[in-house]
C-alpha cells in the first residue's frame, strides 16, 4: 500500500515535469500590422477585460495575444479569460466570466461568444452596470443588448471568397462537399450560406452532401471519409475552419486521393499552412486572428478615450494558396 | 379490575398462505386495554408475519379480525392507522437528516390557514408529546444524532402522535442497553395508564415477567397456548415454544476430540471482549445467546473480515497476524456466513464457478482457467453433497435454499480447510433438508474437520454440538457439555 | 450445437441486430454502403478506436463501475507523446504515452478501492485532471504532421488489405478475451461484478483486481492515443469528442449491465459496430449529424427493453 502511493507519486512528479519541459517555448509573436491612431493619454491605468470563446482552439488563442499586444502598446491592463471546458467554449460559463467582470468593475469588457443568442442576457448586465461592450469576431444577435463597437471579419463574405476560389478552380463544374461548423453557430451559419451563394452562380457545380462536422479535426475526417463512400467521385471539399479541413485532408489522404481533392478552410492557422505548401490543402484564408483581438481592444480604448467607438470594423482577408503560402509561414 | 375490561382486539382463525408455505394456520390472539400482550415464539414460527397481518402490511387468507367489538377488513397499513393499530417495526424507519418533530409528524404535518405545514405548532405538539412521556428530548435535534435507543423513543412517540388504541412493538429491545430497556419500560407503563393494549414481540425470556400481562405461543405458523405471564412457568414455556420431536432430526455419532485447531486469546473486537475459546478435530462447538450478543462479529473477525482489537488467535498452532480472508483460507479456515445470498454465494453464476470461487489459486496454479478441472470438480461435489440440479452450468440462484447451502459447503470443501465456520448454517431451509446439513456436518468431523457453528435455534444448538459457549452481550458466560445441554440451561445464561 | 445457441443467445441476438442495421443501410443505399471499400474503412479504420474504448469501458462496469476518464487520458497521453514521435523517436513516445495511461489509470484505481472514492466521482476528477494538463501542455500549438514511419502503426498494412490498426485491435481483442475468459484474473473480475463482498470472503483481493482494471484501461486509453495520432496526423486536444459516449454507448448496447457481473469483450465490439455502423450510414445518407445523437441514444434504449425480453426469455428457458 505504502509502496503504491510512493510509486504513484513519483509518477506524478514525472508527468508534472514534462508537462513543464513542453509548455513553453512554443510562443510566437505575430505582429499586429499598423496600430492606428487611438488617443493613448486617457486610457493607461485602466482595466479591460477579454472574454474568448476557449483557451485551446489556436485561433483563439492567436486573438488574446492580439488583445495582449494592443493592451501593452495603450498601456491599459487586459485580463484575459476564457471558458476551460474545452474547444467550442460554453455559454454558461462565459456568463459566469461577465459577472466577474462586472464585480470587479472592470472599465470596458472585449467578448467573443460563444453563443450569439445566449449570451444577450449576459451583455444587457453589463450595460446595466455601465460598461460598455465590444464585440469581436461572433455577432452579438439582435438589437437589444447594446455594444459599442463590432470587430470581425465579415463571416459571409470569407465564405462566399473561399467557395468562390474553389469554383474557380475546379473551372466551373464537379461536384463538392460543404462541411459545417457546429449546428446553429452564427460563423457556420454565415459561411456557409456565403460559400452557397458564391457556389450557386455555377450552375454546373453541385452540392454532393452538407454535414456538420463541429469544427472538429477528428469528427471531420470521420465525416469526410464516410461522404467519400457515397460520392468517391467529388472534386472539392469546402469546410467552414481549417480544423476540419486538415481532417478532411487527411481522410482524402486515407483514400489516397491527396491532390485529386480540392479542399479550402477559414482561418489560416499554421498547420493549414504547412499543409498548403505541401499540397494537402488547397486555399485557406488568413482571417487574421491576431488583429480581431488587437482592434478589438483599439475600439475599446478609443471609447474609453473619445467617448465613441466606429460601430463596425471590418477584419481584412487574404486568399492564401500554394502561390502565397510562404508570406505567412514563419 | 383487569379481567372485567372487555377485549380491544379479538383475532381469530387466521390464516395466511405465501407460495409453497403456510405462515399461519388458524392464529387466535386477544388483547386488553392497557395490558401488554407478549407474542413468543422461535424465527419463523408466524409472529412477525401475524403483527403485520395486525397493522395492514399483508392482508389475510381467513379469519377475522373484532375491533372495538365490530369486525373489521382494512386492507393497507394507512387504514389500520385510522383504527388506531401502530407498529414499530424491528428497524427503525427514521429520516436521519430530519428534526425529530419532522419525524413525529411525517405524513400527517399540522397545516396552517394558508396549508402550509406549520413547523412551529409541530415543535410545539411535539415537546408536549416527549415530555407527556417524561423523555428530555429536543424536538429541533436531527434523528442523526440520537443514539439508538433514542430513536426508539421517537418511533414510540411517532406512533403516539396518532391517536392510537394498539401499539405493537417487534423485538424493540434487540438493540438496546438494560440502562435504556428500563427506560422503555418505563414508556410502556405510561402508555398502559392511558389504556393502549400493547403487543410485545421479543426474544428475551426475562423481560416476559417483567412487562408482560398475557403471553401467546406460537410455533410453525401455529397457535400454542396462551397464558397469564406472571404465573407461567418459563421452562414449560420454552418447551410449548421450540417442542418439537428433535431425535431424528439430529444424527450425531460424538467422537473423541483431536488434535487442538484453534483458540483464541483475549480476543475484544467489534461487539466482544474477553473471548477464549477452542475448536478441536472432530468435534461441533457452537456460540450460543440471543441475536446481536456478538456471536457474527466474531467469526468475522476470525476471518479477518472485520477488525480485531485486542488479543489474538492460534489456528493449527500457529498465531495469525493480521487476519483477512485470503491468509485464513490458505490456513485452512472457511467462513459460511450468515446472510447466504448476499455474502456467500454469486447468485447470477453457474454452480460450478462458485464452487471453485475460493480455490482459484490453488486448483489453477498457472493463473490460466481449465474448464475440464473446473467441470469435474464441480460434478465431483455435486455428488458428494448431492445438490439436486441437471447441470452444475446452471445458476445458483435457480436453486432453492437448502441446495444453495450446500454450494456454499462444496465451495470451502474445495479449498483445503479443516475449521469451518457456519453461521446459522439453516436459516430459511425447510425441515428435511436441515436433516441433510446436520447429517453433513456430522459426517465432516467424523472425516476430523473441525466445526464452530453459530446458531440462534436453540433446538439446532442442543441436537448437534459437543460443546457450547453461551454468550450475552460481547461476553461468553459459560461452558455447556453436551451431556448438560437443556434449552433452560442455556437460555439461564443467554439472558 | 442447440445446446450451443442456447448458451449464447445473448452474443448471437447481438449480432443479429448488428447485421440488420448493416442490412438496413444496405437495401436503402446498396452502391455507396454494400461495398468492400466502405464495409473495410467501417470495420477497419473508424470501429478500432471505439471498439478499444468500449473493452476498457465494458471492463470498469463489470466491476460495477464506470470510466469517465479514458477519453481524457487518451488526450493526455497523445500530448505528452506526441513531440517525440513527430521527432521520430517512436520508443520514448511510447514509453511515454503508457506510463501516462499507467499513472491515471492507478490513481483511479487507488482512489476507488483505498480511499474509497464512487467509480463515476474519481473518475470524473481524474477527468478533468487529465484534460486541464492536456490544455496546459498543448496550449493552443497542435502538433502536426507526423513522419511516415509512425504513421504506419494505424495506416500501413502489414497483412495487405488490412490496416494495422485493425491487426491491433484483433491482437488486444485476442489478449483481453483471454484474460477476462481464461484466466483467474478474470474470474475474479467477474466474481467481484456479481458480489463483492462474497468475492473477498472467498479469499479473493477484489480491490487489487479493480484496481488493475482501471490500470489496464488507462493502458488502453493511451495506446488510443497514440493510433489516433497516427491516424488524425495530429495531435488534437479535441479528439476526445464522442469516445467516452460513444464507448458507454457501445457497452450497454453490447448488453453489459450496470448492476455488474455482466458483459465482455466480445459485445463490445458488437456495440461498438452497430454505433459506427449508424454513424457512417447517416452520414452516406446525407443526414444531419445532429441525428446520429439521438438515434445512438434511441438505439441505448432499444437494447435496454431488448435486454429484458432476453431476461425473461431465458428465465422461461430454465424455469
Amino acid at each position: 500500500m505504502k509502496k503504491r502511493i510512493v510509486a504513484l507519486g513519483m509518477v506524478c512528479i514525472a508527468v508534472l515535469s514534462i508537462l513543464a519541459g513542453c509548455s513553453n517555448g512554443s510562443d510566437k509573436n505575430t505582429s499586429s500590422g499598423d496600430a492606428g491612431t487611438a488617443e493613448t493619454k486617457a486610457v493607461a491605468g485602466k482595466e479591460i477585460v477579454c472574454i474568448m470563446k476557449d483557451n485551446v482552439t489556436p485561433f483563439h488563442l492567436s486573438v488574446a495575444e492580439g488583445c495582449e499586444n494592443a493592451g501593452a502598446e495603450y498601456g491599459v491592463k487586459i485580463t484575459v479569460q476564457a471558458p476551460v471546458s474545452g474547444a467550442g467554449g460554453s455559454n454558461e460559463e462565459q456568463a459566469q466570466l461577465v459577472e466577474q467582470a462586472i464585480a470587479s468593475q472592470a472599465d470596458c469588457v472585449v467578448i467573443v461568444p460563444v453563443d450569439s443568442e445566449g449570451i444577450v442576457p449576459a451583455i444587457k448586465k453589463l450595460n446595466e452596470a455601465g460598461i460598455p461592450v465590444v464585440n469581436v469576431n461572433t455577432k452579438i444577435a439582435g438589437t437589444e443588448a447594446k455594444y459599442e463597437s463590432f470587430v470581425a471579419i465579415e463571416n459571409y463574405q470569407v465564405g462566399y471568397q473561399m467557395a468562390k476560389a474553389l469554383c474557380e478552380a475546379m473551372e466551373g463544374k464537379g461536384k463538392m462537399f460543404v462541411i459545417e461548423g457546429t449546428t446553429g453557430a452564427q460563423t457556420s451559419i454565415d459561411r456557409t450560406k456565403g460559400a452557397l451563394d458564391a457556389i450557386g452562380e455555377y450552375p454546373d457545380i453541385v452540392v454532393a452532401a452538407q454535414q456538420s462536422a463541429t469544427y472538429n479535426r477528428a469528427e471531420a475526417m470521420n465525416v469526410v471519409q464516410n461522404l467519400l463512400q457515397q460520392t468517391p467521385d467529388v472534386d472539392a471539399i469546402f469546410c467552414c475552419n481549417d480544423e476540419m479541413a486538415l481532417g478532411s485532408a487527411e481522410a482524402v489522404n486515407a483514400a489516397n486521393k491527396t491532390g485529386e481533392i480540392l479542399i479550402s478552410g477559414v482561418d489560416g492557422n499554421a498547420d493549414t499552412l504547412v499543409a498548403i505548401s505541401e499540397g494537402s490543402i488547397y486555399a485557406t484564408c488568413n482571417s487574421n486572428p491576431v488583429g480581431q483581438g488587437y482592434y478589438g481592444v483599439y475600439e475599446a480604448a478609443k471609447y474609453l478615450s473619445e467617448g465613441a467607438a466606429d460601430p463596425t470594423y471590418a477584419i481584412e482577408t487574404i486568399l492564401i494558396t500554394a502561390e502565397n503560402v510562404s508570406e505567412f509561414m514563419d | 379490575m383487569s379481567g372485567i375490561k372487555k377485549p380491544i382486539l379479538q383475532m381469530a382463525g387466521i390464516t395466511k398462505r405465501f407460495p409453497g408455505t403456510l405462515a399461519l394456520d388458524q392464529v387466535q390472539l386477544t388483547c386488553y386495554p392497557g395490558k401488554v400482550h407478549v407474542l413468543l415464539g422461535e424465527n419463523g414460527a408466524g409472529k412477525s408475519t401475524l403483527v403485520k397481518i395486525l397493522s395492514g402490511v399483508y392482508t389475510r387468507d381467513e379469519g377475522t379480525i373484532e375491533f372495538e367489538g365490530r369486525q373489521v377488513n382494512y386492507t393497507n397499513v394507512r387504514e389500520a392507522m385510522a383504527y388506531g393499530i401502530s407498529i414499530i417495526h424491528q428497524e427503525l424507519n427514521l429520516l436521519p437528516e430530519r428534526t425529530i418533530a419532522q419525524n413525529i409528524y411525517i405524513g400527517h404535518e399540522p397545516r396552517n390557514q394558508a396549508g402550509l405545514i406549520d413547523y412551529g405548532k409541530m415543535v410545539k405538539d411535539s415537546r408536549a408529546l416527549l415530555k407527556n412521556l417524561g423523555l428530555d428530548l429536543n424536538p429541533d435535534d436531527y434523528i442523526k444524532n440520537l443514539s439508538i435507543a433514542q430513536q426508539q423513543m421517537v418511533e414510540v412517540v411517532k406512533a403516539l402522535s396518532n391517536r392510537i388504541k394498539v401499539l405493537i412493538m417487534d423485538e424493540p429491545t434487540s438493540s438496546l442497553t438494560q440502562k435504556e430497556i428500563a427506560k422503555l419500560f418505563e414508556i410502556m407503563e405510561q402508555l398502559k395508564k392511558q389504556n393502549v393494549a400493547i403487543i410485545y414481540i421479543s426474544h428475551r425470556m426475562d423481560e416476559i415477567k417483567r412487562v408482560g400481562d398475557q403471553v401467546t405461543i406460537m410455533r410453525d405458523g401455529k397457535y400454542i397456548a396462551t397464558l397469564d405471564a406472571k404465573t407461567m412457568d418459563l421452562d414449560d414455556a420454552i418447551t410449548m415454544m421450540v417442542g418439537r420431536k428433535i431425535d431424528n432430526l439430529y444424527a450425531r455419532s460424538y467422537n473423541k476430540p483431536g488434535k487442538e485447531i484453534l483458540r483464541t486469546r483475549d480476543l475484544k473486537g467489534l461487539r466482544f471482549r474477553n473471548v477464549n475459546i477452542t475448536v478441536h478435530e472432530g468435534e461441533i462447538v457452537s456460540l450460543s445467546g440471543l441475536v446481536g450478543a456478538g456471536r457474527t462479529e466474531i467469526a468475522k473477525a476470525l476471518f479477518g473480515y472485520d477488525p480485531i482489537e485486542e488479543g489474538g488467535f492460534q489456528l493449527f498452532g500457529e498465531e495469525i497476524k493480521k487476519p483477512s480472508p485470503k491468509k485464513c483460507i490458505s490456513r485452512g479456515m472457511a467462513f459460511l456466513p450468515e446472510d447466504r445470498k448476499a455474502e456467500g454465494l454469486h447468485l447470477l453464476m453457474p454452480i460450478k464457478e462458485n464452487i471453485v470461487a475460493a480455490c482459484l489459486k490453488k486448483d489453477f496454479p498457472n493463473f490460466i482457467l481449465n474448464g475440464k478441472t473446473e467441470q469435474t470438480l464441480g460434478e465431483l461435489y455435486q455428488d458428494k453433497l448431492r445438490i439436486a440440479t441437471s447441470d452444475v452450468d446452471k445458476l445458483v440462484g435457480e436453486l432453492s435454499g437448502g441446495n444453495q447451502q450446500k454450494v456454499v459447503i462444496a465451495k470451502w470443501l474445495a479449498t483445503s480447510c479443516k475449521l469451518i465456520i457456519f453461521d446459522e448454517p439453516t436459516r430459511g431451509i425447510d425441515v428435511g433438508a436441515k436433516a441433510e446439513i446436520y447429517a453433513l456436518m456430522d459426517e465432516l468431523v467424523s472425516q476430523g474437520y473441525g466445526i464452530l457453528m453459530i446458531s440462534s435455534e436453540l433446538g439446532e444448538v442442543i441436537g448437534v454440538s459437543d460443546r457450547v459457549y453461551v454468550m450475552r452481550e460481547g461476553e461468553i458466560q459459560a461452558e455447556l457439555s453436551h451431556e448438560s445441554l437443556t434449552q433452560e440451561n442455556i437460555m439461564r445464561y443467554a439472558i | 450445437m442447440i445446446d450451443y445457441f442456447k448458451k449464447n443467445v445473448d452474443f448471437l441476438s447481438r449480432i443479429t441486430i448488428l447485421l440488420i442495421i448493416v442490412a438496413g443501410m444496405s437495401v436503402i443505399n446498396p452502391p455507396a454502403f454494400l461495398n468492400w471499400n466502405n464495409l473495410s474503412t467501417v470495420m477497419f479504420q473508424q470501429a478500432p478506436f471505439t471498439i478499444l474504448m468500449s473493452f476498457g469501458m465494458t471492463m470498469a462496469i463489470i466491476t460495477k463501475g464506470i470510466d469517465k476518464s479514458m477519453a481524457s487520458i487518451v488526450v493526455l497521453a497523445s500530448m505528452l507523446s506526441g513531440s517525440y514521435f513527430k521527432n521520430g523517436n517512436l520508443a520514448m513516445g511510447f514509453l511515454i504515452a503508457l506510463a501516462v495511461g499507467a499513472a491515471a489509470g492507478l490513481l483511479n484505481g487507488t482512489l476507488i478501492t483505498r480511499v474509497g472514492v464512487a467509480p463515476f466521482i474519481a473518475t470524473y476528477g481524474t477527468d478533468f485532471i487529465a484534460l486541464g494538463l492536456a490544455y496546459v501542455v498543448c496550449a493552443g500549438r497542435y502538433i502536426y504532421d507526423f513522419p511516415a514511419n509512425f504513421r504506419v502503426i494505424t495506416n500501413g498494412c502489414f497483412i495487405p488489405s488490412v490496416p494495422n490498426i485493425a491487426l491491433v485491435t484483433m491482437i488486444i481483442f485476442i489478449l483481453l478475451w483471454f484474460l477476462t475468459r481464461k484466466t483467474i484474473f478474470g474470474r475474479s473480475m467477474y466474481l467481484a461484478g456479481f458480489n463483492v463482498d462474497a468475492t473477498i470472503l472467498s479469499g479473493i483481493d477484489a480491490k487489487k483486481v479493480v484496481t488493475v482494471v482501471y490500470t489496464i484501461n488507462g493502458l488502453l486509453a493511451a495506446l488510443v492515443g497514440v493510433l489516433y495520432m497516427a491516424r488524425l496526423n495530429a495531435a488534437d486536444p479535441n479528439i476526445s469528442g464522442n469516445l467516452c459516449l460513444d464507448s458507454i454507448a457501445a457497452s450497454l448496447i453490447g448488453g453489459t449491465s450496470f448492476g455488474g457481473g455482466k458483459g465482455s469483450v466480445s459485445n463490445a465490439v458488437i456495440g461498438a459496430l452497430i454505433i459506427v455502423f449508424i454513424r457512417n450510414g447517416m452520414n452516406i445518407m446525407n443526414i444531419s449529424t445532429n441525428w446520429q445523437q439521438a438515434v445512438v441514444g434511441f438505439v441505448i434504449i432499444f437494447s435496454v427493453f431488448y435486454e429484458m425480453a432476453i431476461g425473461r426469455l431465458t428465465k422461461k428457458r430454465m424455469g
